[in-house]
């Protein structure tokens, strides 16, 4: 039976279900979009957070070119398995220390971008000024997270399926997708062989 | 053989003129450690005239540092005070500063120096032998290349310093005998 034979009552009953429908998908697309700037601003700024307490904790270790602590310092990082690389630069802006140690295959800025956090190539990074209060700038610290906390919350609230859901799946982020210049980070380029702090 | 000899004297000047670069490297290191020693360290209200004052690093005995120390302190501030370096031979010329450089040929005897010094706001560094452990503050010890810090939180308690814990976790901590 075409639409145009369809009893007035069976039509409205259509309209009806098609227009809630429709509310209902456009309430949990603008839901979804919501959670999920949400979550990417409580990500960046939990990331901001762990860097300023790294950074903080960090300036000692810069000021006096000990290479060991900045490296036992930035392992507490291991607690968080998002973090997948975090690099300290000296105040030349050289590699100072890097984590994870066995990171030798892995890419890491050849040298600090600007202060700040964002959102890159699938990848949450952000630079820190790594300064003690009230005096001059020490260093850098680089961290790089994926973005596995915000598609796991997601995965939690139902929104993004897993592998055997039938439902729409969020992007997985890349893992580490570094920016433009990179440089081995298994060893520091400026660590304290020499005299340079 | 005379081109034996020509290569022999040009090779024992480069070696010189490594040595020398080591030396005044290891100098520069040791004047930016200093300097960053201001960042990590609390003098008590009673040591700062007005809180424009400068912060004086002082030199005793002869300065290993030549310019490097002016260099590296100068436009820079602690908060508002900004920095100084002043040069001293004796003890007795020391008026007022925060951060006192003993060199190594001034501190063979450091207890003499240390007693003048004694319960004086200054924080008092060397690189003299077993200097932390004979009433200093802070030592600078070279090891395989690298300065290390040796620091007596005992002695920098009696003159009213505050070290700063994360200088005191880069360093070694020395207690002096009998403590």
């Amino acid at each position: 039976m075409a639409l145009r034979d369809w009893p007035i009552k069976q039509k409205l009953t259509a309209m009806l279900v098609l227009i809630s429908g429709l509310v209902l998908l456009l309430t949990s697309a603008a839901f979804a979009g919501y959670q999920y700037w949400s979550l990417r601003s409580a990500t960046r700024d939990a990331l901001a957070v762990r860097g300023r307490i790294i950074a903080a904790n960090s300036t000692a270790s810069l000021a006096f070119a000990n290479v060991a602590d900045a490296r036992e310092i930035l392992s507490a990082l291991r607690v968080d398995r998002h973090v997948v690389a975090a690099v300290l630069y000296d105040k030349g802006g050289r590699v100072f220390a890097g984590y994870p140690a066995g990171v030798a295959g892995d890419v890491v800025p050849a040298e600090p971008g600007p202060d700040g956090y964002r959102f890159e190539r699938g990848l949450l990074v952000g630079f820190q000024p790594v300064e003690e209060a009230g005096s001059q700038r020490l260093g850098t610290l680089y961290l790089a997270s994926d973005l596995g906390a915000i598609s796991d919350t997601f995965r939690l609230s139902g929104v993004r399926g897993r592998s055997r859901s039938p439902f729409w799946r969020w992007p997985r982020p890349p893992r580490p997708c570094p920016p433009a210049r990179t440089t081995p980070c298994g060893r520091p380029s400026s660590a304290p062989t020499s005299w340079a702090p | 053989m005379a081109l034996l000899k020509i290569t022999a004297a040009v090779l024992l000047v480069c070696a010189a003129r490594l040595g020398a670069q080591t030396k005044a490297s290891e100098a520069q290191v040791k004047a930016v450690f200093l300097f960053n020693f201001a960042q990590f360290v609390d003098w008590p209200p009673e040591a700062v005239p007005d809180s424009q004052a400068p912060l004086v690093i002082g030199i005793l005995g002869e300065d290993p540092f030549g310019d490097f120390l002016d260099a590296t302190v100068r436009g820079e501030r602690r908060g508002s005070r900004p920095f100084a370096v002043r040069r001293y031979q004796r003890v007795d010329d020391i008026t007022r500063c925060d951060i006192l450089f003993i060199n190594r040929s001034a501190a063979d005897a450091p207890e003499e120096i240390l007693a003048r010094l004694k319960n004086r706001p200054i924080l008092t560094v060397s690189d003299a032998d077993r200097f932390a452990e004979r009433g200093g503050m802070i030592r600078f010890v070279t090891d395989r290349g690298r300065i290390r810090l040796q620091i007596n939180p005992v002695s920098a308690e009696a003159a009213h310093l505050t070290i700063s814990s994360k200088l005191l976790r880069v360093a070694e901590v020395i207690t002096p005998p009998g403590r």
